[in-house]
């Protein structure tokens, strides 16, 4: 069939250069319009309900909401985690559906079993489903500054600029944090409402029905018909005033009499700071799961461009992250990577080929192989990343191993042809090829095979480096597709017949080639000691190499989480907040920007509590640093430790959504205790908080299991408020309206609607004690204290309540740094298992990053050995000797060698990267050894004597083997040496293949000659032979 | 006048042009089948044919009187070709048919 396509090929020469042009075309409008952001989609198909249930304690939110909710959701088909976090007012409940499932039937399966359970909910729990969103989707976030008020700016964010926002493509919503919500405020006098025989429900029943305008339906006028309209909704204050309670014997009582009315702002549940000047309102763009990040970006761009001059005077939109910033330069590396790869195989191919045309031919395959491998990603569904275009950067050199194998062959057979020999030209260059398919086609598809397993990784590790393999893989075939059509058809048009000269690199290595080879010959027995000993060498810095599941990516933001007491309030965690912005920009000159978001945002999807903050640390250009990423944060760490009560830890923007989506949890890693009772899982998490910290690697270690925050609890004496004529209802709801405030419908200002709000009189927010004597009157009109009919005392209770999958459970929450995680996880499980018994009932889970690197590290040992036996069976197929197949194979350790001493030279772990590394070097190794071990069986099988035929295919193979091992390794060069995003994933790969390749070209000359001559034939075919 | 075996070798595009004109013109059965040349004169060959070097040909044999190969030649000339023809002849020794 190969044979068939490529005399095809040579017969339609010119169609095969137009299309080849056609396809280059449509491959760099492909590459033009492929999605591109700086991740590939990792997020697993997760729908998030979040709930708000304003005023509720963690406790509450438990039972009244998590509970129900759980119930109907456990169960759910192709489920496969439900957690769940009760925290101050707000339910946030996630479930994990199994890969593959489709986003939209999970969220409607969600959506139907919730709407079953939302009317068992406790009255004014609101919310619903969470955007359709991923940890990637926060890719544009801004402050509105200006010399307007907070309010102002809040209301220009939220009727303005986020209307405006959603409606661009692929923008899921847009977050609004900070500032205050304009609303219209009641505040009733308890004692005027008390002389006029009213209470608040009587209010806000009076609220509620006079606002509303509607019609009434048609009146005949004549020929005409007039619509009814009957108008009767609250515009203005004065119309909140002028609203009549009620009328006894003629008297009007007006809301104005009773209450005060006024502009007011919702209960803020958080807060947004910048640069320590002060609070500020943040905009922050979500964008829906799967769009592309950059045409959004751009899209939000000129949105905000054309509305910047419909802003007030002095109004100005500050960008303080920008995703197509970190897509720009992440790109960029691997794009400034493939170019210099590209340039540096160009030249070695000249210096290897001497032909500066046949190298040309050859060079031609990488760009028409990449822009092909283009127009298959599209057609999978793959976008543009670090990681898919990471993959064509790791296959450069792979990429001409075919072309370069056609090339050569067609240049020896065109000066090995006689003048007398009258085949057409185009037969030369056909049989030089078709000679070859074998090899070329088997070489590509062993290297294709070790990738494979790369597909079959799950979760976060399979999300990132399917797309390398599957890359690699596209690449490879159109390599492939590439040798056997256009390379021969280049060939034939650009090659020139005669006889080609050796080149002066190989006139060099050759005569030195073969005195080491004959030495190798000689002393036989160092040989084998010398491999010896690089194998021993191998298992003693595999154990000394650290085992991480991935180097951490450089996003160039960096986040300060930062903790205070639990139980502080807005007002001083937001005094906090300007404090550690002070601290920063005045002890870190390289700070740029720095904002601050506390609590929770109005959408819910990060709800943090009043006590939580995270700080957007902006730095400036590069070349303004004075060190090191890794000393600014550390000179960070060291401001903030000026600050009492706030522990702060640094991480990044999307690793911080990435481990928050994951694990539910942020850190590196996450230890679960499961178990019923709060109490003993706070003493657990305790000690094992304990043991983590002691553990050496650890920066920062905290759990919330024994944070406690201050509760006012009241217990109501029901006989006393029985007594008094109230119900547990009208007091609860009393007091939540003294407090947070009761809604009692809205005012429409043109498109926004103003919500109205009924609270107490005032001066008891900050005043427990004035609280108590809150003034509740009865249904037969009496008044009573709170105190008189409740007890209030003060408790404490739980910050939050985390669940999983309907189990209770404590987390402990570790960052490691200068030290392998798995050496830190196995450390801290020993001293866990030795020092804290479990109790029965409870148990501990580890995960994070070191759950993924263990799953990872399992898979690989599954699927690694079966790529291999694949390996094995087409080496089988092609060479038809199992002697031959076990010795190509036997060259794989030998070339780990290199691999593992190189990566631990380097100081660098063995993380998912560098097993990719490992994977590479397995194919590039076994491919030499195919080249290598055929053409010794070709000599024999011409009759050339063992002894001989293996020195001389050692010598004619020497610059096949060469070039493919040093186009590899001179491809991955410009990836060493990357200091963009995206390189520390690169680097580690890149070191493992340079560093194999080394080994495994140099045992691959000098050993498996000598391994062969003894072990490649035999007896009976050696005595054949 | 004795009989002869008239073999024909062409490209295979002008078989069916060759063959009909002959078997019209001579009232002769004419048998026509595939060849594959390993030749060494490519001069006439087409880029498919280059590229394996086998020559994709048809043999026309046809048994005519000998005094009809002129005529037969001559109708070889007049035919629109698009390559050339090569011929030779072969006596017939005996000839017959069994039912």
């Amino acid at each position: 069939m190969l044979r068939e396509l490529l005399a095809k090929a040579l017969s339609f020469r010119f169609l095969v250069l137009a299309a080849a042009l056609v396809v280059a075309g449509i491959g760099g409008w492909t590459f033009a319009n492929l999605p591109i952001d700086a991740y590939p989609d990792i997020a697993p198909t997760q729908v998030k309900i979040i709930l708000k249930a304003p005023g509720m304690t963690p406790d509450e939110v438990e039972t009244r909401i998590l509970a129900p909710i759980e119930q109907e959701m456990l169960g759910l088909p192709k489920q496969a985690v439900l957690r769940a976090t009760a925290k101050y007012a707000i339910a946030d409940i996630t479930i994990d559906f199994i890969d593959g499932t489709d986003i939209y039937w999970a969220r409607q399966q969600v959506s139907e079993r919730l709407a079953g359970v939302m009317g068992d909910l406790p009255a004014g729990v609101n919310g619903g489903l969470a955007p359709i969103s991923t940890p990637l989707s926060e890719l544009f976030m801004f402050t509105i500054d200006g010399p307007q008020s907070l309010e102002a700016r809040r209301t220009v964010l939220d009727w303005t600029i986020r209307p405006a926002l959603r409606t661009v493509p692929g923008v899921a919503d847009v977050n609004a944090l900070g500032g205050y919500v304009r609303t219209f405020e009641v505040r009733p006098d308890p004692l005027a409402l008390g002389a006029a025989g009213l209470t608040m429900a009587d209010v806000k029943a009076a609220v509620e029905s006079g606002n509303r305008n509607d019609g009434a339906g048609r009146l005949a006028n004549g020929e005409n018909a007039l619509i009814v309209r009957a108008v009767g909704a609250i515009k203005t204050l004065d119309d909140l005033r002028a609203l009549v309670l009620h009328a006894p014997g003629g008297r009007v009582l007006r809301l104005g009499d009773v209450a005060t009315i006024s502009n007011g702002s919702l209960t803020r549940y958080g807060a947004v700071t910048a640069d320590g000047h002060g609070e500020t309102v943040e905009g922050l763009v979500i964008a829906l799961r799967g769009a592309d990040a950059r045409k959004v970006v751009t899209g939000v761009k000129e949105r905000l461009a054309e509305l910047k001059h419909n802003l007030p005077p002095g109004m100005t939109i500050n960008v303080f992250y920008d995703r197509s910033d970190l897509i720009a330069r992440a790109v960029g590396t691997v794009e400034e990577a493939l170019l210099e790869a590209t340039i540096l195989v160009v030249v070695l191919l000249v210096v290897f080929l001497g032909d500066w045309r046949a190298a040309a031919i050859v060079a031609t395959t990488l760009p028409m192989a990449a822009l092909i491998c283009f127009i298959l990603m599209r057609g999978w569904g793959l976008t543009a990343n670090l990681m898919s275009l990471g993959g064509l950067a790791i296959a450069i050199g792979m990429l001409v191993d075919g072309a370069v194998v056609v090339v050569e062959n067609v240049v020896e057979r065109l000066s090995a042809a006689r003048a007398e020999d009258q085949s057409p030209r185009l037969h030369h260059v056909f049989r030089a090829t078709s000679d070859v398919i074998v090899p070329v086609s088997a070489g590509l598809l062993i290297i294709a095979l070790v990738f494979l397993p790369l597909v079959s990784l799950e979760g976060l590790e399979g999300k990132l480096f399917a797309p390398v393999a599957l890359t690699i893989i596209f690449a490879l075939v159109a390599a492939l597709l590439l040798a056997l059509t256009l390379v021969p058809v280049l060939a034939s048009l650009g090659l020139k017949s005669g006889v080609h000269g050796e080149p002066w690199l190989m006139r060099q290595l050759a005569p030195r080639y073969s005195a080491l080879l004959g030495a190798a010959f000689a002393r036989q027995k160092l040989v084998y000691g010398v491999a010896g000993l690089g194998l021993a060498a191998a298992v003693v810095a595999y154990g000394a190499v650290g085992k991480t599941f991935m180097p951490q990516m450089d996003e160039g933001s960096v986040i300060a989480q930062l903790v205070k007491s639990p139980s502080i309030g807005l007002a001083h965690s937001v005094a906090g907040d300007m404090a550690a912005q002070r601290v920063l920009k005045a002890k870190v000159p390289e700070v740029d920007r720095v904002i601050s978001r506390v609590g929770a945002d109005e959408l819910g999807l990060d709800p943090m509590g009043l006590n939580e903050t995270d700080t957007f640390i902006t730095l400036k250009p590069q070349s303004e640093w004075r060190g090191s990423k890794e000393a600014i944060i550390e000179d960070m760490r060291h401001a903030m430790a000026l600050l009492p009560g706030i522990s702060a830890s640094f991480t990044q923007p999307i690793e911080m959504r990435v481990s928050e989506m994951l694990t539910g949890s942020r850190g590196d890693l996450a230890v679960k205790i499961f178990g019923p009772d709060g109490a003993t899982l706070g003493k657990l998490a305790g000690q094992i908080e304990g043991i983590l910290k002691a553990t050496r690697g650890a920066t920062e270690v905290m759990t919330v299991a024994n944070d406690r925050v201050d509760y006012l609890q009241i217990d109501i004496d029901r006989l006393a408020a029985g007594r008094a004529g109230l119900s547990v209802d009208a007091i609860e709801d009393t007091l939540r309206g003294q407090l947070e405030g009761v809604r009692a419908g809205v005012v429409a200002e043109g498109n926004r609607r103003i919500p109205i709000v009924m609270r107490g009189a005032g001066g008891v927010e900050a005043n427990p004690a004035a609280f108590s004597d809150t003034l509740l009157r009865g249904a037969d009109g009496q008044t009573v204290r709170l105190s008189d009919v409740a007890h209030v005392h003060p408790v404490a209770g739980p910050v939050k309540i985390d669940h999983e999958n309907g189990s209770r459970y404590a987390l402990v929450q570790a960052f490691v740094s200068g030290r392998d995680l798995v050496g830190y996880v196995e450390e801290a499980k020993a001293a866990v298992q030795a020092k804290v018994p479990m109790p029965a009932g409870y148990r501990v889970v580890w995960g994070g990053q070191f759950e993924n690197q263990q799953r990872a590290a399992a898979r690989l040992s599954l699927v690694v050995p079966a790529a291999l036996l694949l390996i094995f069976f087409v080496l089988l197929a092609t060479l038809r000797s199992l002697r031959a197949a076990l010795l190509i194979l036997v060259n794989i350790p030998f070339a780990m060698v290199g691999g593992i001493v190189a990566l631990w030279a380097a100081g660098q772990y063995l993380s998912v990267p560098a097993s990719v590394g490992f994977i590479a070097l397995l194919g590039i190794a076994v491919l030499n050894g195919l080249v290598l071990v055929s053409y010794f069986r070709q000599l024999r099988a011409e009759g050339v004597p063992m002894a001989e035929a293996v020195r001389l295919g050692a010598e004619r193979r020497l610059r096949p083997v060469l070039m493919t091992a040093s186009i590899t390794a001179f491809g991955l060069v410009p990836l060493l040496f990357a200091t963009g995003p995206g390189s520390e994933i690169q680097q580690p790969l890149a070191i493992v293949v340079i560093g194999g390749l080394v080994s495994s070209t140099l045992l691959t000359l000098v050993l498996l000659p000598i391994l062969f001559e003894r072990f490649g034939e035999s007896p009976e075919e050696r005595a054949n032979g | 006048m004795a009989d002869v075996l008239l073999t024909l070798h062409c490209a295979a595009a002008d078989a069916e042009v060759i063959g009909e004109a002959l078997r019209a013109a001579l009232q002769t059965p004419v048998h026509v089948r595939a060849e594959a040349v390993l030749g060494l004169d490519f001069s006439d060959a087409t880029t498919a044919e280059r590229v394996t070097a086998r020559l994709d040909r048809r043999a026309i044999e046809l048994v005519l009187p000998e005094g009809d190969i002129p005529e037969a030649l001559g109708i070889l000339g007049r035919v629109r070709r698009s390559g050339a023809v090569r011929w030779y002849t072969s006596a017939v020794l005996e000839r017959g048919r069994v039912a």
